[in-house]
């Protein structure tokens, strides 16, 4: 089989983010540096029989999924990324939704959406005196689930 | 001079940037046939038979 000519890199990928439940999205991609997805396990689980040598395999439900951001610090503007998590985090009841594209966001492209997520980690700026590097802040979301679609207009 | 949307239905869930929701399998969107040729291309949409937007009016109609 020949090899694929369509493999993608990170660099174009669009990441957006919206705090009013999906009415406006505010283009995070200039903050931006990583996504990362953790959890979503499914349920599987194993019984043995006095007969059998292997197990009977059974599975359930999956398990919540943590989408990490991690996004440049800046007090620019109020609906940086760093403004809209801190946000959302200091409130019991505000979500927030993430969504990227991997390949840029045009017509055509893949998209990955969370379902309404909670910021749950705290999302202030640290740092030390020795280092050079802009400040990081990281944005740990919660969902019950990511929806991969097909953008169109 | 634009050419006139036509139904679509969609085969995946498509993520309308106009409309700013879910398009679920079985649903239908209005699409230019430009920007559906890039969504039947890949399997995402097909054309919907019968779609009002492309029958001909009846006689009666068009007399008045």
């Amino acid at each position: 089989m020949t090899q694929t000519l369509n493999s993608l890199s990170w660099a174009n990928c669009k990441i957006e983010l919206s705090a009013d439940g999906g009415t406006t999205w505010k283009d995070i991609s200039g903050f931006a540096n990583s996504v990362t997805v953790d959890g979503g396990e499914r349920a599987v689980s194993e019984f043995m029989t006095v007969t059998g040598d292997t197990p009977i395999v059974t599975s359930g439900k999956r398990s919540l999924l943590e989408v990490t951001v991690k996004a440049v610090y800046t007090e620019d503007t109020a609906d940086a990324p760093f403004i809209m998590g801190l946000s959302a985090y200091e409130s019991a009841t505000d979500t927030v939704l993430l969504r990227w594209s991997p390949k840029g966001g045009a017509i055509g492209d893949y998209r990955y959406a969370t379902s309404a997520a909670k910021v749950v980690a705290p999302v202030y700026p640290q740092g030390a005196a020795d280092s050079g590097d802009a400040i990081p802040v990281e944005l740990k979301l919660k969902c019950a689930s990511i929806t991969k679609s097909v953008i169109s207009v | 001079m634009l050419k006139k949307k036509k139904l679509y239905e969609a085969i995946v869930i498509l993520s309308s940037e106009s409309l700013n929701k879910f398009i679920y399998p079985g649903e239908t969107i209005e699409l230019s046939p430009e920007d559906a040729k890039v969504l039947i291309d890949m399997g995402a949409v097909k054309e919907v038979p019968n779609d009002p937007n492309t029958e001909l009016p009846e006689l009666g109609k068009l007399q008045d």
